[in-house]
């Protein structure tokens, strides 16, 4: 009988943990963003997997000053054009006190605007690299210049400009994989819950430790 | 239900700090050596429920297990949820340091005071009456918890009604699931090991 209430508890706890292995979701916000063309995309999402719905999405620049707000789609994407070349800090509220924040670094903002070339206001000049070449290289002949100069300089040019959009992608890439990657593991892991369970009773074996340390002192 | 660091203001996050404080010390006076396996017990499965989520509903939402905590420990399971949710907030980023006062009240306190409110409903010799008492200890914290945040919230959400409404309502499921889970443990507990409970042993029925 001394030992039924604590075998009680341990076969509710044993049983909750084997229960939790099939199902190991829980009340976390995740957010990610990351800048592609001129806009910022942003996925909101809880540990699980399970996209954060029509949360409230406020973006801040380095200043803490708020740029913009708006909210999450039915996948959790909620995307906005940039709004400011700084560090923009992005807060997601999922209701009922979750809260997680993610900080696009400027230097990860494409830097197109910022960028002191003439023919800059062509706004979706990142989404086709070709577009901008066409452009760049009707301008020198229309100024008159000999052509062959300009063809030289027009290789270099396009070689410069096409390895850096294909840069520019691929880091668009490698972003997503990773959004995708912490997505797969953004519910807590077993070896974690484990490791809890054995903080707490170490917890246990130091206070009683203490009691009996106190009691033998006496 | 855990709040997330940086959502609540000072003054809510030192309050609630203050009276986790009162409510931990309480507890551990209050524990006896010989309780320590069974507070630490029950903080694993308060650890552990936080994983199993309950797929019925509208929302995602998880196993709380405060009831039946304040059910079986009293004022221990402020230290018990205390100790859980520290290591939720270090281990998987739950919640958080700073909001851990908060977060420890938000759960307990509404535990302890159903345990108060329904332990003679639990002990009376109705049947019926019992099972009643015990569901209503599973289940009432937990959306009484709910209205604690929902309130703690007011400066961060829209509204309290709202965020009231929408966290009551997600978890309906959870209540009745906890209800069930306190029922099943005390009427275990009753048959097997009634002093558990803080109650007399039943000697004249053993023997």
């Amino acid at each position: 009988m001394i030992f039924s209430r604590t075998r009680f508890i341990i076969a509710l706890s044993v049983s909750l943990l084997v229960l939790s292995v099939t199902s190991a979701h829980a009340h976390r916000v995740n957010i990610f963003a990351y800048a592609e063309g001129n806009t910022v995309m942003t996925e909101s999402f809880f540990s699980g997997g399970k996209p954060a719905m029509n949360s409230k999405v406020e973006v801040f620049d380095s200043s803490g000053k708020k740029l913009l707000e708006g909210k999450t789609d039915n996948e959790g994407i909620f995307s906005f054009a940039i709004p400011a070349r700084d560090d923009l800090k992005i807060v997601v509220y999922a209701g009922e006190g979750h809260r997680s924040e993610y900080i696009v670094k400027k230097s990860e903002l494409p830097a197109s605007e910022g960028e002191p070339v003439a023919d800059s206001a062509e706004p979706d000049s990142a989404a086709s690299g070709t577009q901008g070449i066409n452009n760049r290289s009707t301008q020198p002949v229309s100024a008159g210049e000999p052509v062959a100069i300009s063809n030289d300089c027009i290789t270099e040019e396009i070689m410069n400009k096409t390895i850096k959009d294909r840069i520019e992608k691929e880091k668009i890439k490698i972003k997503k994989d990773m959004l995708l990657e912490q997505r797969r593991n953004a519910g807590p892991s077993i070896v974690k819950l484990i490791g809890g369970l054995g903080y707490i009773f170490g917890i246990m074996g130091l206070w009683l430790f203490f009691i009996g340390r106190k009691k033998s002192s006496e | 239900m855990h709040i997330s660091e940086g959502v609540l203001s000072p003054p809510i996050l030192i309050g609630g700090a203050a009276l986790a404080v009162v409510g931990v010390a309480i507890g551990l006076k209050k524990t006896k050596q010989e309780d320590i396996p069974k507070v630490a017990l029950l903080s694993s499965a308060f650890f552990v429920a936080s994983f199993i989520h309950v797929p019925i509903g509208p929302s995602s939402a998880h196993l709380i297990l405060n009831g039946l905590n304040g059910l079986l420990l009293g004022w221990a399971a402020f230290p018990s949820m205390l100790v859980a949710l520290f290591m939720q907030a270090v281990l998987f980023q739950f919640g958080g340091i700073t909001v851990l006062g908060v977060n420890t009240f938000n759960m307990a306190f509404p535990a302890v005071m159903c345990r108060f409110l329904f332990s003679r409903m639990i002990f009376s010799g109705n049947n019926a009456v019992s099972v009643t008492g015990a569901f209503l200890c599973g289940a009432l914290p937990v959306m009484l918890s709910g209205l604690l945040v929902a309130a703690e919230l007011v400066f961060t959400e829209e509204s309290f009604v709202q965020t009231a409404r929408l966290i009551v309502v997600a978890h309906l499921p959870i209540m009745i699931v906890e209800g069930l889970i306190a029922v099943g443990a005390i009427s275990f507990i009753k048959k097997v090991k009634p002093e558990i409970l803080g109650l007399p042993p039943r000697a004249e029925q053993d023997g």
